[in-house]
């Protein structure tokens, strides 16, 4: 029941994810359609060479972002540095054997320093189920801070994101931190979007101390998404 | 000014983060989320996986079920409805015959591929077994024990039972034990008895309000555990029976009623079915703890989330040489293995 609640929020995601660019180029045009009927005639730009445009930033102090991504959500291994005697796990263990493929989705926004350096805050939630059909989530809630590359039309963001993990199974909840750091590619449709793919690795460790210190763990997850950025003023 | 608006509001945020942070490593009271998910031993799934299981025993051979108001046989790794049309409300047997009783307040037999009804009341009836002898409840009202002799029971002995009507209304039927001369029947808040070829008579009960919940013997001694969660040992002298609390560290969970004796490499032990999973206490001791002494497993609740979480409706030991039992659950039914390992059914 708790698996199709999920695949039901999933489509629903999926389907705002779908919707939600379409509503942006909608209320864009209509802006750009008033821009024009009232906006003056400006004084033409001063004449640039070549070389010169190629040096133009997009971006600049105060520009910000809107990112919104879905994909899937891949286990990789986790690690177990305290174990004890009785324990019956390795200190490493795949993690696809454990837990499913999963989902995930995210909303970020971010705002440009530089033109190459922006800081964010990013929502995201992730789902994959265990061997016997119990749901796993991550909730992070995080900052980024990226760094931009770019070619042409396309961009190329490297980013790190730390912040905090609502972390949820078998009817427990771990509240920790998390780091994530990532690398995206994106395709610059036109001035305001971008769209593109992106692959980051969660770090997550569940850290005990005391009787319970041989549970601390360190989760280590993969994300590939398909994401959508908005750039704005 | 905008500008500065902006940066206003995303320092807010980013303090308003720090707090969370703060808090980071917090985890109420569990086992270690990645520690269980990589412990969880995968099981098989079945008719039975995602259902709960209230009875289980073993006919000739054959492991029957009670599910919900279904009955069902285990075939292979999965389960066989043999319900046929009909709702349940209990099953026992005899050793050789499945007898059960339906909310069309029947008794019936099952002759391997039909039921046949063997005796109609006028009011729901349930029925319990405690080690070959039965104890019969029809309604609010009446209740009847059938045969004191191991094995003897048939047919007849059913279509014979008479109930003294009205005796002990508003009582339900809890729990019963029977160690072939002695036997108690548990209802909400009385405790009956009787020793053998004589009728049920109420009992002095221990000191509390009731809501009996399980009954067992090992032979010697009678348990009865409560709802309250608290045990009680029973002991006679001198032709009476006194009531002991044993145990110094009962579980803090709701009790569930399933109570029951098994032998495991030569020891007994008493195990007690609760809201969250089983406890056990080796019989001569006074501690009640979880299931790890008898487990071959690092850490119990790690490895089988489910059966740690689950209520455990009934417990069922086949054979006691075998150091194997069944668990009927809210997730499924368990056999406990040879082994010390768990496999759902």
């Amino acid at each position: 029941m708790q698996r199709y609640k999920f695949l039901a929020a999933s489509l629903i995601f999926l389907l705002i994810v779908g919707v939600t660019p379409s509503l942006f180029s909608q209320s864009e045009e209509e802006n750009e359609g008033d821009r024009q009927q009232e906006q003056p005639i400006e004084a033409e730009p001063p004449l640039t060479t070549p070389e010169d445009e190629s040096f133009l930033e997009p971006y600049s102090l105060g520009s910000q972002t809107f990112s919104i991504n879905a994909g899937f959500f891949i286990p990789l291994f986790f690690q177990y540095p305290g174990l004890e005697g009785g324990d019956e796990l390795n200190s490493i263990e795949p993690g696809w054997e454990h837990l499913s493929l999963g989902g995930t989705g995210s909303l970020s926004w971010g705002s440009y320093l530089t033109p190459r350096f922006a800081l964010g805050a990013k929502l995201s939630g992730t789902f994959s189920f265990t061997p016997n059909g119990e749901l796993h989530s991550l909730i992070p809630i995080t900052m980024w801070a990226e760094y931009l590359f770019r070619s042409g039309s396309f961009e190329f963001p490297v980013s790190l994101q730390g912040g905090v993990v609502i972390n949820r199974a078998y009817e427990e909840v771990y509240f920790g931190p998390i780091a994530i750091p990532g690398i995206s590619g994106y395709y610059n449709i036109n001035a305001e979007w971008g769209l593109g793919l992106s692959l980051e690795y969660y770090w997550v460790p569940e850290i005990y101390f005391g009787d319970k210190s041989n549970a601390t763990s360190f989760g280590n997850m993969l994300e590939l998404s398909f994401s959508a950025r908005y750039h704005f003023s | 000014m905008l500008r500065q608006k902006k940066y206003s509001a995303f320092t807010t945020l980013l303090f308003s983060l720090i707090p969370l942070i703060l808090l980071a490593g917090c985890n109420k009271d569990g086992v270690g989320i990645f520690y269980q998910i990589g412990s969880e031993v995968p099981q098989n799934k079945s008719t039975l996986s995602e259902r709960v299981v209230h009875q289980v025993l073993d006919v000739g051979g054959d492991i029957y079920v009670l599910s919900g108001q279904k009955v069902f046989v285990q075939s292979g790794d999965d389960w066989d409805d043999v319900s046929g049309g009909y709702l349940f409300t209990s099953i026992v047997t005899d050793g050789t015959d499945l007898f059960a009783t339906s909310d069309s307040a029947q008794i019936l037999s099952y002759e391997g591929s039909a039921w046949n009804e063997v005796k109609k009341y006028g009011d729901n009836v349930l029925l319990r077994e405690a080690n070959g002898a039965f104890v019969l409840k029809v309604g609010s009202g009446g209740i009847a024990s059938i045969s004191t002799s191991i094995g003897t029971v048939a047919t007849e002995d059913f279509k014979d039972s008479e109930i003294d009507a009205d005796t002990y209304e508003g009582q339900s039927l809890r729990d019963a034990a029977w160690d072939g001369a002695h036997g108690f029947v548990a209802l909400t808040d009385k405790l009956l008895g009787t020793v053998f070829g004589a009728a049920l008579s109420e009992q002095a009960a221990p000191d509390i309000n009731g809501d009996f919940r399980g009954l067992a013997t090992d032979g010697t001694d009678f348990y009865l555990s409560t709802g309250g969660g608290e045990l009680y040992v029973g002991s006679l002298d001198n032709d009476s029976w006194t009531w002991e609390e044993p145990a110094t560290s009962f579980p803090e969970v709701p009790v569930k009623g399933a109570l029951e004796v098994v032998n495991l490499d030569g020891t007994k032990y008493l195990l007690i079915g609760t809201d969250e999973g089983y406890y056990e206490m080796k019989l001569g001791d006074s501690s009640v703890v979880p299931p790890s002494e008898t487990t071959t497993v690092g850490n119990f609740s790690s490895s089988y989330p489910e059966l740690a979480r689950a209520t455990i409706f009934d417990i069922y030991q086949v054979d006691g040489s075998t150091n194997e039992f069944y668990l009927a659950t809210s997730a499924g039914l368990w056999l406990r293995r040879n082994d010390g390992t768990f496999a759902r059914q």
